[in-house]
């Protein structure tokens, strides 16, 4: 029998590894799992298994948190299929490293405006939009069996993820006004 | 194939006895502590019919320190050997703790820790043994009313207590000889009193504002599961610090300057206290003080008075809940209702603030001071195995970043905050000079950048790193956070396979010499007591292991286990079983490693084997629906 630790994420829940799941479906099982699992469960058991309960209620919580992020299970799965992601290698994409300046003077302008917190919600909204459309397009790359297919969903990653951190910042922003 | 049977005449195996078991509200003015009985989770009181013990311990040069009521009252006469809000102190290094301990009565005194101790008549006491005192005194009520030694407490922490304040707490259970099955965060803790009332599935907040601290987390409770979605507070923010501020307006009218007696300032808090409470239900209130010094007032607070003093203090508490919302990814109309805990909501403005934010009336069915003992009381009689079968489960939050201090003095986190736990964290390091054998990591908590800003946890060394290249070791450092919150690091250099030794320093807690020794410093007073005490500790935790290990043979014995290791197991329980009647430390705890050590693979293999079963069960029956 297959030991769970050397399993990946999808094959924890059962799932194909695929983008599209069911998000509710996975938090279900995540909590069966959970109700088995969770230290608390073993308060009298030996300490060997209190050990093994700890270490794997952590992997569960570790691949629930990656799975569940529209961001983490695009990174996941890239890797899961061979793909070296460098956060420190910039886009030589020239038409998204423009939209990145234009989006960061946005966002410094949105601050400074008269009126901050309206615009930094309309930003906000916008960035929101961006990111439905990144997923749906991510997953229809995901489903794409061709090596390029891959490259467009790395380069769509990459996208994600700038504007997923931007999205961060501007929450932080938005604290400072409370 | 059972080789050859091991049961005592007489006894049926795996019975299940009823476990003692309690659960500890230790709360920065009053603590409580409560047990469920017939199926009925109540706090429990003392020989003079009182649920609450005032956190109060008051220490003499020759005598045993006295506990609850009797040294609140001393408080007025003796202010420096008596310590209150001693868990304001828990955890924390003297220079956090110096703009509160300008305001508190104490002589403070620096140990070689960095952590602040009191100085008292009976030497310098540490917050953590002031706790500890506090801990037994319960223990103790609750084990002469159950009649029998308790096998384990589940006690009540801030869900905002950091790794040091949590660890210090522990230490204090440690020291007071009470095994901890579980440290609870106190929302979370009047969540389970709540939730199992109304059995309500949703969304739930619960504003804990108690004497000293201020919790709000955010809680859904869905098929038995409770998970916290976030929480979020201020771990020096509470109704002393109404009394305070209430006392500095006292003093400002009175025409007093903060030079004075201990036992002066002493009084105008109590009296603050007093108008405090005396406001929740009359619109003002007359104040009277007599300082030593000859100084007379007399005068009167309204209570739109005292509202606009005090407003302050909750607008800073809503500052959390509003982080709180965000951090769970949800707004106030997703909230189904409010849950009010602790002595602060009695104030009505509070209750007030907190019904217009989250846009509805707050719940106060149950006793806010009372709550959270219940809700212990619950999970404590859960874990300790009194409800086979009982499906609720608790799933916590970590309630800040962790992070390790990285090149200029940044922080860089590695656990954000509100991330479920248990979590285990891996990070790479490697060596940056030739032949470098050790090297140095700072972890810290907290969400400020700096590493100046962040609250310091331990510094540790890695020792024992093969000598290589610059560059060329791999060190991988891994933390995991338990299910009490609870830090430990392992280390491990990838490319030769070395284990590294770490020795961790914590920043303001208690090394485990310290805890040793205070222990045996303890013995002072009752040796015997002590030693009673840890024997039996013993013994619970090897009839515990004996149990467990029937269990597993008695179900897994047949398939899992060759003859030889099965021989080996049941030879190691024998042992241990008549080790327990020895009455010796020393040789019981050998026979029980060895019982551990000896079904240490089989342990794996049942949960591995058990668990894939289960899970291909419980997926199985999803299919089906």
């Amino acid at each position: 029998m297959e030991s769970l630790f050397s399993k990946d994420y999808f094959q924890l829940f059962n799932f194909p590894a695929v983008y599209d799941i069911d998000r509710d479906v996975l938090t279900q099982r995540y909590r069966d799992m959970q109700g088995l699992i969770h230290p608390d469960r073993f308060v009298n058991a030996t300490e060997k298994e209190r050990r093994i309960s700890v270490q794997l209620t952590a992997l569960i919580n570790q691949a629930y948190n990656v799975l569940k992020s529209p961001l983490g299970r695009a990174r996941y799965l890239l890797q899961l299929r061979g793909v070296d992601i460098d956060d420190s290698v910039t886009s030589k994409d020239i038409t998204f490293l423009t939209e990145q300046i234009e989006l960061r003077e946005r966002l410094a302008d949105a601050q400074h405006s008269d009126n901050a917190e309206q615009a930094l919600m309309q930003l906000a909204n916008e960035l929101q939009k961006r990111l439905m459309k990144l997923q749906l397009a991510i997953e229809e790359a995901f489903e794409e069996d061709a090596s390029e297919s891959l490259v467009k969903a790395h380069r769509l990653y990459d996208e994600m993820q700038f504007i997923s951190r931007l999205n961060d910042e501007l929450d932080e922003i938005e604290d400072t006004f409370n | 194939m059972v080789l050859f049977q091991i049961s005592e005449p007489g006894e049926t195996k795996l019975q299940r006895q009823h476990h003692l078991a309690v659960g500890i509200d230790l709360g920065t003015t009053n603590s409580l502590v409560a047990t469920v009985r017939d199926g009925h989770a109540e706090t429990m009181v003392d020989a003079e019919g009182n649920h609450h013990c005032p956190s109060v311990v008051r220490y003499f040069a020759d005598a045993p320190p006295v506990v609850g009521q009797a040294a609140k009252d001393a408080a007025y006469q003796d202010p420096l050997n008596t310590i209150a809000s001693a868990k304001r102190l828990l955890g924390r290094g003297l220079a956090d703790v110096e703009t509160t301990a300008n305001k508190l009565p104490y002589e403070f005194s620096k140990t070689e820790s960095g952590m602040p101790s009191i100085s008292t008549v009976a030497g310098d006491i540490s917050p953590v043994a002031v706790s500890a005192d506090i801990l037994k005194t319960l223990m103790k009520q609750a084990e002469a009313e159950l009649g029998g030694e308790l096998d384990g407490a589940v006690i009540t922490v801030p869900a905002y207590f950091d790794d040091a304040q949590r660890q210090a707490t522990k230490d204090a259970a440690n020291l007071a000889g009470l095994k901890v099955l579980r440290l609870l965060n106190e929302p979370t803790a009047a969540a389970v009193a709540y939730g199992l009332d109304s059995g309500s599935e949703g969304v739930h907040v619960v504003y804990d504002f108690g004497g000293g601290t201020f919790d709000v987390s955010i809680l859904r409770f869905s098929r038995g599961v409770f998970e916290v979605m976030a929480t979020a507070g201020d771990s020096a923010l509470g109704g002393d610090d109404v009394d305070r501020v209430l006392a500095e307006w006292i003093m400002a009218e009175a025409g007093l300057s903060g030079e004075m007696g201990h036992s002066d300032l002493r009084r105008i808090i109590g009296e603050a206290n007093r108008a405090k409470e005396a406001l929740t239900s009359e619109t003002s209130v007359e104040l009277s003080v007599d300082t030593a010094g000859g100084v007379q007032w007399q005068g009167s607070l309204s209570r739109v008075d005292f509202e606009a003093l005090i407003d302050p203090l909750i607008m800073r508490t809503l500052r959390p809940c509003r982080r709180a919302l965000r951090d769970a990814g949800l707004t106030a109309d997703d909230i189904q209702d409010v849950v009010m805990v602790g002595g602060s909501t009695r104030i009505p403005r509070v209750r007030e603030c907190v019904g217009e934010f989250f846009g509805r009336e707050p719940m106060v069915d149950i006793d806010p001071d009372k709550v959270v003992a219940v809700g212990a009381a619950i999970q404590a009689d859960i874990l300790v195995g009194n409800k086979p079968g009982d499906e609720m489960l608790l799933l916590d939050v970590i309630p800040l970043s962790l992070g390790i201090e990285t090149m200029g003095g940044l922080v860089e986190k590695l656990v954000p905050r509100n991330t479920t736990i248990p979590v285990v964290r891996a990070q790479e390091f490697t060596t940056f000079k030739d032949g470098q054998t050790a090297m140095s990591i700072h972890v810290l908590q907290g969400e400020r950048e700096l590493v100046a800003d962040s609250r310091s946890l331990a510094r540790f060394e890695l020792r024992g790193i093969p000598p290589m290249n610059a560059g060329a070791a791999r060190i991988r450092v891994t933390f995991q956070v338990d299910a009490d919150g609870l830090l430990s690091v392992s280390a491990q250099e990838l490319t030769t396979g070395v284990e590294s030794s770490i020795e961790i320093k914590p920043s303001y807690g208690l090394t485990d010499g310290q805890v040793e020794k205070m222990l045996s410093d303890s013995l002072l007073y009752a040796a015997d007591d002590v030693k009673k005490r840890r024997l039996h500790e013993q013994l619970v935790d090897s009839a515990r292991l004996i149990e467990a290990v029937e269990a597993a043979l008695s179900m897994d014995a047949d398939g899992m286990l060759s003859n030889k290791e099965c021989v080996t197991i049941k030879a190691a329980l024998i042992a241990l079983k008549d080790k327990q009647q020895s009455e010796d430390i020393a040789l019981i705890k050998a026979a029980h490693d060895k019982l551990e050590r000896s079904t240490s693979d089989f342990a794996a293999r049942r949960m591995d084997i058990h668990i894939n079963e289960a899970l291909s069960g419980k997926l199985l029956d999803q299919i089906i629906d």
